[in-house]
């Protein structure tokens, strides 16, 4: 498990289903507070018009934005092209937040951040492009700023380190890299 | 590259580059910028482009050449009013649909024939005997229209979608090299409708060879005599001769004059999944009925109340649903991808999405142990 001054330190990149989930299970102040969330402008733009579907949660990520409680970095379009290229089973099969919180890990250069996601095409594609150790789950954070509420599969460690598993076999087994 | 390709996308959408300009908040001339390479767009703009044209954030990367993307209608929407979002949607699903069994890996090529008679060639005679051919090899026995659909579906790899057309407008097809063939309906049409226009699609699909042409524009509607050559293959398809006749001689006398009721000809209709009308024009054909008599009976029947119980259709087809979870539940498309392909919103593909089972893969092992 991440220990909670490794969470605290780093860049916390969170998709939009994390941002909703973490809305409605009443954590988002939490991780506000102790973590360093960066949300990509699309990122922001989905979640906002995601969290119209919900009336049990208030979204303010704008007003967050503008407290600088959250980073919100905008990329150009060319950073997509990268993160398509750099493998090529992925294009298409991932939306766009969650490809401009790749295209932001990709160009940190001192690899300060992480990714939070509740997608297992994201976790694959990180096995696949070998940065598996970049990804995380949201119990994997809560649990590292001492919160642990129940949570759906998706959102668990087990189910991040499954399918950065499956990942990291079916690049192995297409010859995208050797150990 | 990607500003040629953000032109064809808004283009294809029939959007102005002002509509575009205002999507995003931005001054009408970002837009110019952006398509005419000047300025590179920001992530989140290209996302929110792509939300609006309907394309997926790959395609303006792509190195493809631009798709060339021809439909017939039948009965086209208005151009200017909501045709070309329509058409862009069918074009979308059929390409969801397409990425979708690429993704599974259960892509496969459409057997769906083409008939290769030349367009000067081809009249009534070929119309029926091209219906005859395909029944046989369909195998769609006596009530074809019940078995239609599936048929196309599962046996030749047809993408069949159903989306609330414009008033006007009742199906429309496409044979693309990139996704195959394909046809919308209008599932506003009762099912009934719908079973002839998807016949009468069919045929379009069949001589997509014979009559398109590649100088075609990409929104198209066929001439009066080839809409009437898919009429009468759709008739002959949907009612074919021996089970038909069989049907009717009850109500014929020897010299094939018909005596029957308003509702014994709707009773038939029922048995064939048509309209009472397409009953009466195929007797009409069949028996060389006198034509002010047939147009006479054809108006009663229209006009009589006669209760019958519509099927509504799905928009989407069950194997595209259900490739779309599997992508989901293999861990092959992300969350909101999947959402996407299956035209929900975050919340409620969350009903369909994360229903119990969701993390059983198929080839998971089930052993029982014996007592």
């Amino acid at each position: 498990m991440t220990s909670s001054k490794t969470i605290r330190s780093r860049l916390l990149l969170i998709d939009t289903c994390v941002v909703i989930e973490a809305h409605r299970l009443d954590v988002w102040q939490a991780l506000l507070s102790q973590c360093q969330v960066i949300l990509p402008e699309t990122v922001v733009g989905e979640a906002i018009q995601v969290a119209r579907e919900f009336d049990d949660f208030d979204l303010r990520l704008e007003h967050e934005i503008e407290e600088g409680l959250i980073q919100s970095p905008s990329l150009d379009a060319s950073s997509l092209k990268i993160v398509m290229a750099r493998c090529p089973p992925f294009p298409g099969k991932i939306d766009a937040g969650e490809l401009e919180c790749l295209a932001f890990l990709l160009e940190d250069a001192d690899e300060s951040s992480l990714i939070c996601s509740s997608d297992a095409v994201v976790f694959r594609y990180l096995a696949w492009v070998q940065l598996s150790q970049r990804g995380i789950s949201l119990e994997e954070v809560l649990h590292g700023i001492g919160i642990g509420p129940p949570l759906e599969p998706r959102l668990r460690k087990a189910f991040r380190e499954k399918w950065t598993q499956k990942g990291f076999a079916e690049a192995l087994q297409a010859g995208f890299f050797e150990l | 590259m990607l500003g040629e390709r953000l032109r064809f996308a808004r283009e294809a959408v029939g959007l102005r580059q002002a509509d575009s300009a205002k999507h995003l908040g931005i001054v009408d001339s970002g837009i110019c910028d952006m398509e005419s390479g000047r300025r590179d767009p920001k992530a989140a703009q290209l996302a929110a482009l792509a939300e609006l044209y309907n394309r997926p954030v790959s395609f303006f990367f792509s190195e493809e050449p631009l798709p060339r993307e021809v439909v017939l209608w039948r009965g086209k929407p208005d151009a200017e009013g909501d045709g070309r979002r329509i058409q862009r949607e069918f074009f979308s699903l059929c390409e969801d649909y397409q990425e979708l069994e690429e993704v599974t890996g259960k892509a496969a090529a459409s057997r769906l024939p083409e008939d290769s008679t030349p367009k000067e060639r081809f009249g009534y005679p070929q119309a029926e005997s091209l219906a005859l051919r395909i029944w046989q090899e369909f195998d769609l026995g006596s009530a074809p229209a019940e078995s239609l659909r599936q048929v196309m579906e599962e046996r030749y790899y047809v993408k069949i979608f159903a989306l609330s057309l414009a008033h006007e407008a009742s199906a429309a097809s496409t044979r693309s090299p990139r996704f195959g063939p394909a046809t919308l309906l209008n599932r506003d049409n009762v099912h009934w409708r719908r079973n002839f226009d998807l016949a009468h699609e069919l045929f379009h699909l069949l001589t997509w060879g014979t009559f398109r042409t590649p100088e075609e524009e990409s929104s198209i509607e066929a001439d009066e005599y080839e809409e009437s050559l898919a009429n009468c293959f759709a008739s002959r398809l949907l009612l074919p001769e021996g089970p038909f006749l069989e049907s009717i001689d009850p109500f014929l006398d020897r010299e094939g004059n018909l005596s029957t009721t308003v509702n014994q000809i709707h009773e038939l209709a029922r048995s064939f999944d048509v309209s009472a009308e397409a009953i009466l024009y195929r007797c009409a054909g069949m028996l060389r009925w006198h034509r002010d008599q047939t147009e006479e009976a054809v108006d009663k029947v229209r006009v009589s109340r006669v209760w019958r119980e519509n099927r509504v259709v799905e928009s989407l087809p069950s194997r595209y649903v259900s490739l779309a979870l599997e992508a989901y539940r293999q861990g092959l498309i992300s969350y909101r991808r999947a959402a996407r392909y299956l035209r929900k919103g975050f919340k409620e593909a969350q009903d369909i999405l994360e229903t119990p089972g969701d993390d059983i893969q198929q080839d998971d092992q089930i052993t029982i142990a014996a007592d």
